[in-house]
């Protein structure tokens, strides 16, 4: 038994990694607008350092949700990943 | 807030009709997790279409394996919370997601397999991830 909402994007309900420039968003991407990507259940690093080591974790083990929902403006996204896809070599 | 019984019924039945044992209250996880000898699993089900679409049958997959864990379990996320909590502080070094997937060797965490990385996968590529875990951590080949 498999429920889906394949009218939201081919990134609906997949973890995703948003490179905001000086902040790193993961999480659950529900769409992606105009407006920008917007997350559930999402993660922002904001430390100066230490963004690999984030990333490495989050890839091993999920990304803590400590913010319910977030949009990540279009004009700072630079990219977005799948977590799984992630190569942190 | 938890979805009708109803709704989730062929979920719950997916793993529980492949020999899997629902926990359904916190005393009912502690009891499971209390006995700690050899390899068992702990598969946190979800409604999310998404993941757990593939999860389950990912996990029936899996225990086709002739080598498999010798206990294996299922909390519901978003329905039996308060077994999904308990189980949760079990591995509480490691972020709640759902659909997941927890292998423990003696009772200590050996393998996990979070939301993420079963969300875009299928079934079948799930269960190889699973068949592999399982000859990793189990030492005895148990009959299918």
């Amino acid at each position: 038994m498999r429920a889906s909402h394949r009218d939201k994007g081919p990134l609906h309900g997949i973890t995703v990694v948003v490179d905001a420039g000086e902040e790193l968003w993961i999480g659950r991407c529900d769409e992606v607008s105009e407006a920008g990507v917007h997350l559930k259940d999402a993660d922002v690093f904001r430390e100066p350092t230490g963004r690999q080591d984030y990333l490495a974790k989050a890839a091993r083990f999920g990304h803590w949700p400590r913010v319910a929902q977030a949009l990540v403006p279009s004009d700072q996204v630079v990219s977005i990943e799948k977590l799984d896809d992630l190569n942190l070599d | 807030m938890p979805y009708s019984p109803l709704l989730v019924k062929p979920m719950r039945d997916e793993l529980t009709a492949a020999g899997i044992q629902e926990l359904l209250t916190a005393a009912d996880v502690d009891q499971w997790m209390a006995q700690k000898d050899g390899v068992s699993m702990l598969v946190v089900n979800s409604v999310c279409g998404c993941a757990a679409g593939a999860a389950r049958p990912g996990v029936r997959l899996a225990l086709e394996h002739a080598v498999k864990p010798e206990r294996v379990a299922t909390v519901f996320a978003g329905q039996d919370t308060e077994a999904t909590a308990r189980a949760r502080q079990y591995i509480a070094d490691i972020p709640p997601s759902s659909p997941s997937i927890a292998l423990f060797k003696d009772g200590e965490l050996a393998y996990f397999i979070p939301r993420h990385r079963i969300e875009s996968r299928d079934a079948h590529a799930l269960a190889d991830d699973l068949r592999q875990a399982f000859e990793r951590y189990t030492a005895t080949a148990v009959e299918a």
